[in-house]
């Protein structure tokens, strides 16, 4: 069976995602897969994302960026470091923190 | 029975890079039993250690996850195994939790997802020394009484950094012969950090975030441009080193075995059994053993790039690329362990959590360049490609084996892309960039010892086996009265190789070739010594003592060599790696078409490549 996903966008949520954030830019996770898919595997990611450790509340801040647009992003999400993709990091909501 | 005398067995359970393979070594040290591959922890490791008391425990290491619900099919046999539900293996008596102390915030989700299994269990909060450096202070006590489990420190890097796990172990009461199959509850993940945050506020005196010095280095090696230069730099460092460090003990181990050989010659009798021994024994297993020192050169850097975390920032360079070719990101590191063996590889592509990804990275890690074909070329390439240095400072040899390298990952570029779903599915990346650190020397010789061992195993048993019957089947039947050509003409294997000329012709292959093809397909490197065997045989006269790289100067011509190196990009998978493949995909259907496009490929570019040659060389 083939999925066809709609990328749907929930005009509820208009904070900010980390795929938006600068290099060096911090934050706290918001909510996680606020843009809302049917697609099993969107929620497979969801949960996964969560268990590497993008809980809710949790800090985190954008360390590297790839040099071509669309590359991919490193976050460090607590006390670790992961890579993300574009369309990985959208599904992150984040709630910026006052700059230092 | 008594339960004192029987041995326990114990799981190590963690998230990945917290220190638990090295914990595995210093616990077991040489007594273990490693699956057919380097470095990353994705098949079983077991092993056996005895405590204080002289009591003997068995080991499993488990595949590092991030939480015993997982969905990729590492974590599905750690969840399997923890929980009694793995269908081969047993139940495990004790779980050590092992928990990176710099990464407690992590590490301590997955010790709370443990602890409701109600199995007997210890932590051990590893990676103390780092944890102290950088003045990261854990209340044992309290750690313990908020867990309601034994907690140890341990340094796996450091001689006796287990011993506070062993004597915690040897306390536990442990009824191991009554076992049953544990209930997994899951916890939300939400509700699971909100015990970790109150845990650790109790038990946590400084919660340092992150090695700065990681930071730095990151700055330079995940760099666009600089990280991107280093990158190319330290690849082509690795092909140059490759063929320049090897030299004198490829030479020390060929004039050994060739004095082994006329030691032979010398002090039997004449007849088939010297013969036997002197070129099929002999000449065929030192042909492939002369190899050696560049295996473990090749293997020396990937062990010490994936041990220090070199390899995921790799990744996170090389992620535009792949994305672009329709790969998941992930598939780096299989891919890159695949230079070392497709074998491995291919299993370690169980850490790609989507079906398609992964089966694209399977069919594509045959591409990557495998020691076993370092053998062929480098025994072509130093017979045909003058040692002499371009552009200042390069070797022309390293240069050619750096293209063929080239012209295997940019054809698994161009499969990847043919084979990319066209419905514009997004691939995961998801992957930890862990702190860097010095490679443990410990952990590096064991892993090097475990491919030496692996490879030379394989020259004792297949390999050698291969020789004896290819020497059995280009010896009979002899040659006829007023024979013309060499004996081995007339051999069944010669007919082999005649009937395979027909088909090989075109391309520029002579029925020794064909010959060498055949046995080649169980193993590569066999090719060479199979082409030692069938020159040794082929020659008249005096000059039986040569070794193969003049004889084949001197009787092939370029564009047939130039052929049999793009041949051997491609070269049809070995039959190791198809049977893996067919494990790993549970058909037989993805092996078959990996076998056709593979030979197509390898044929068309053999076809293209000596037809331009001979058209510009004559």
């Amino acid at each position: 069976m083939i999925i066809v996903r709609k990328n749907t966008l929930n005009l509820a949520d208009c904070g900010l995602s980390l795929d938006q954030l600068k290099v060096g830019d911090s934050g706290f996770v918001g909510k996680i897969g606020q843009l809302i898919s049917t697609s099993p595997t969107d929620h497979q990611l969801v949960d996964r994302l969560m268990e590497i450790g993008f809980i809710p509340g949790e800090p985190l801040q954008v360390l590297h960026k790839g040099f071509l647009s669309g590359g991919p992003i490193a976050v460090r999400i607590g006390q670790s470091t992961f890579a993300l993709r574009h369309f990985e990091a959208a599904l992150i909501s984040v709630i910026p923190s006052i700059t230092t | 029975m008594n339960s004192s005398v029987a041995s326990p067995l114990v799981a190590l359970v963690g998230n990945p890079n917290c220190g638990k393979s090295a914990l595995f070594n210093r616990l077991t040290g040489a007594r273990q039993k490693v699956a057919n591959f380097a470095g990353v922890t994705v098949e079983r490791k077991t092993g056996r250690f005895v405590s204080a008391s002289g009591r003997v425990w068995q080991i499993l290491d488990l595949p590092g996850t991030y939480s015993i619900n997982g969905n990729t099919p590492d974590e599905q046999i750690t969840q399997a195994v923890i929980t009694g539900h793995h269908r081969s293996e047993a139940i495990p008596d004790v779980l050590v939790c092992v928990v990176d102390a710099t990464n407690l915030r992590r590490g301590l989700r997955i010790a709370l997802e443990l602890k409701q299994l109600n199995m007997p269990m210890v932590l051990a909060l590893n990676m103390m020394d780092v944890a102290q450096k950088r003045n990261i202070h854990v209340d044992l006590t309290a750690l313990s009484a908020a867990l309601a489990i034994p907690v140890v420190e341990t340094v796996a890097i450091r001689p006796e950094g287990e011993v506070n796990l062993l004597a915690a172990l040897e306390q536990l009461s442990l009824n191991i012969e009554e076992k049953a199959p544990a209930k997994s509850n899951p916890i939300p993940v939400m509700e699971l950090q909100a015990q970790v945050n109150n845990i650790l506020a109790t038990c946590l005196q400084n919660d340092l975030p992150i090695s700065s010095k990681t930071e730095q280095i990151d700055q330079i090696i995940l760099h666009p441009l600089w990280g991107t230069t280093l990158f190319l730099s330290l690849m082509f460092l690795i092909f140059q080193a490759v063929f320049s460090w090897a030299q004198w003990p490829m030479e020390l181990i060929a004039s050994s075995v060739e004095a082994l050989g006329d030691l032979v010659q010398s002090s039997m009798q004449a007849g088939v059994l010297r013969d036997l021994l002197a070129q099929g024994v002999v000449g065929g297993s030192g042909a492939v053993l002369v190899f050696l020192p560049q295996i473990v050169i090749l293997f020396f850097f990937i062990l010490t790039l994936e041990a220090s975390g070199y390899l995921p920032r790799a990744a996170f360079l090389l992620d535009r690329l792949m994305g672009s070719v329709g790969l998941s990101g992930r598939a780096f590191i299989p891919l890159l362990s695949s230079f070392a063996c497709a074998i491995p590889g291919i299993m370690s592509t169980r850490t790609i959590a989507h079906p398609r990804d992964r089966l694209i990275t399977i069919m594509i890690a045959p591409l990557m360049t495998c020691s076993a074909r370092l053998p062929v070329y480098a025994l072509i390439i130093a017979a045909f490609i003058p040692d002499q240095t371009v552009f200042g400072l390069l070797n022309l040899q390293g240069v050619v084996l750096f293209v063929l390298y080239m012209a295997g990952i940019l054809s698994a570029m161009l499969v990847a892309w043919v084979m990319k779903p066209r419905n514009k599915n997004n691939h995961a990346l998801l992957l930890e960039l862990p702190d860097y650190r010095w490679p443990n020397l410990r952990d590096l010789s064991l892993g090097l010892w475990e491919r030496i061992r692996i490879f030379v195993s394989r020259v004792g048993t297949i390999i050698l086996a291969l020789m004896i019957l290819l020497w059995f089947l280009s010896s009979f039947p002899g040659a006829p009265e007023n024979a013309t050509h060499p004996a081995i003409y007339y051999s069944i294997a010669g007919l082999i190789g005649r009937a395979l000329e027909v088909i090989f012709a075109p391309i520029g292959f002579n029925w020794q070739i064909c010959i060498a093809l055949v046995p080649g397909m169980a193993a590569r490197e066999v090719a060479v010594a199979a082409l030692g065997t069938v020159y040794a045989l082929s020659q008249h006269g005096d000059n039986l003592a040569q070794t193969l790289q003049p004889l084949i100067a001197q009787s092939w011509s370029l564009p047939t060599a130039l052929s049999l190196l793009a041949w051997f990009v491609f070269a049809p998978q070995c039959i190791a790696t198809l049977s893996v493949v067919k494990r790993e995909t549970n058909s037989w259907r993805y092996p078959l078409i990996m076998v056709g496009y593979l030979f197509g490929l390898a044929y068309l570019a053999s076809f293209l490549t000596y037809r331009i040659a001979t058209a510009f060389l004559g």
